[in-house]
């Protein structure tokens, strides 16, 4: 007897979680400029603990590939092996840091080259799903970042910031599918819209904007600065297939990323960009 | 079976969102990542039933929600609608091997990745649907079905089995 008005409740209960789902999910579909207060202090906290546990893994996978390699050399002389295990050890910790220095240096150099603004950013962790390409980064707008700031390394563009805390940042990846950035073929100076694939093959979809266009495999595709986000000469990628379109008439085109995205680690945002990397120097 | 209290839920939940965003990614890049917040929230509706899974699975989606910036409550809906649906079939269930709980865990998990990635597909995202049916759900259903049994084993079957031991060892 109880049964019919408990259900009622509970449909009714169902209903007014899906409305508000739904319109949640609406209103936060798209870039924001403010995250909600719960939002900020969750990732507040987030951040630095993902940041440490990102190094901590870091750590364990060297040393995990550093096992690996003793294993490797288990037919060795037992106290060569014992010296070459130590100045491996201490080889890998060298380079290591000196890879860090060359990423480093390279971004320090990158960024005075650019003569505008821009901040260093780490990657704090990255977007929980398997659907989503998007990053989180350790600066926010206490650093002067704030939505829609185009963010890039020495090799070329990284993605947009979508939304800041005041010491973290969401950045969409150029590679996600919600990403369109407006690009030249650096050869033929064809106009393309560059899309990311959001498929996990990390590469970008090149979309001619004319019908007469020559755009060909090998072509370094870079950012026109028409888009108003990005500012123009920063390298999307390298062309690397180029196929007739659905109905024959336009043509598409697929780029390989010259960013690792998957093995990302530091980043600059642009914050008052002045000009791009090479699309200055082509003219 | 003592339960879990509000602290061990809270920490159980934070080291799983920790190692799905920060440690995974960097020691297996590539590869798909487990969801382990909906993994927490399925084990749960499958020893409590309904009211905790549910409640669990909206709080942990939209930490992941907050977390990844966008599509706020597309993870919380998913979420929820799987724990609901195994909450459904809970008093049905038998809990005392591993072999159920994993079952429905894989099924739950496949559950919640369709309706996830419709709904943010609905909202704008691209799916690439050969490539989510093809390998990413059935990649995440085998690993969450790895942690669902581990989970299960640790918050249902081990203190049982040491309760049980106890009373035998009482007598």
């Amino acid at each position: 007897m109880n049964q019919q008005p408990l259900s009622k409740r509970r449909i009714v209960v169902a209903a007014i979680c899906i409305i508000l789902l739904v319109c949640l999910i609406y209103f936060t579909a798209k870039d924001r400029d403010r995250l909600s207060v719960a939002e900020k202090a969750l990732r507040e906290i987030f951040s630095p603990i993902a940041r440490g546990a990102s190094k901590v893994s870091r750590e364990i996978s060297s040393w995990a590939s550093y096992l690996i390699s003793i294993g490797e050399t288990k037919a060795e002389n037992e106290k060569l092996r014992e010296e070459l295990d130590a100045l491996r050890y201490e080889n890998l910790q060298m380079e290591e840091a000196l890879r860090e220095n060359e990423r480093l240096r390279d971004l320090l150099e990158f960024k005075e080259s650019l003569g505008g603004r821009a901040v260093a950013a780490r990657i704090s962790y990255r977007d929980p799903g398997n659907w989503l390409y998007s990053v989180a980064i350790d600066k926010g707008s206490d650093h002067g970042i704030s939505s829609g700031k185009p963010v890039v390394t020495a090799r070329g563009v990284v993605g947009r910031v979508t939304s800041v805390t005041r010491n973290t940042s969401t950045v969409i990846l150029t590679v996600d599918s919600r990403s369109a950035v407006g690009g030249i073929d650096f050869r033929s100076r064809d106009l393309v819209l560059v899309e990311g694939l959001g498929d996990g093959s990390g590469l970008l979809h090149v979309r001619p904007l004319g019908a007469d266009n020559d755009v060909q495999p090998g072509d370094i595709i870079i950012t026109s600065g028409l888009g108003g986000i990005y500012p123009k000469g920063y390298v999307l990628g390298d062309v690397i297939s180029v196929a007739p379109g659905k109905y024959g008439v336009s043509k598409s085109a697929f780029a390989r990323p010259r960013v690792d995205f998957d093995r990302l680690e530091e980043v600059l945002v642009l914050i008052d960009p002045i000009r791009g990397a090479i699309g200055e120097m082509q003219e | 079976m003592k339960r879990l209290n509000r602290l061990h839920i809270a920490l159980g939940m934070f080291v799983a969102l920790l190692l799905q965003a920060a440690v995974f990614p960097v020691l297996f890049p590539r590869w798909v990542v487990p969801d382990l917040v909906f993994c927490f929230s399925a084990v749960m509706s499958i020893i409590e039933g309904t009211g905790p899974g549910v409640v669990l699975a909206a709080i942990g989606g939209l930490c992941q929600d907050a977390l990844s910036g966008t599509f706020m409550g597309a993870s919380a809906g998913a979420n929820m609608a799987a724990a609901w649906i195994i909450g459904l079939v809970e008093p049905q269930l038998f809990k005392e091997n591993l072999i159920t709980p994993v079952v429905i865990v894989g099924a739950g998990t496949v559950i919640r990745e369709v309706i996830y990635t419709f709904v943010i597909w609905s909202f704008g995202a691209g799916i690439d649907w050969a490539r989510a049916f093809g390998t990413v759900i059935p990649w995440v259903a085998v690993l969450n079905c790895c942690a669902g049994a581990l989970l299960h084993y640790w918050i249902y079957l081990r203190p049982r089995d040491r309760e049980r031991l106890r009373s035998v060892s009482s007598v």
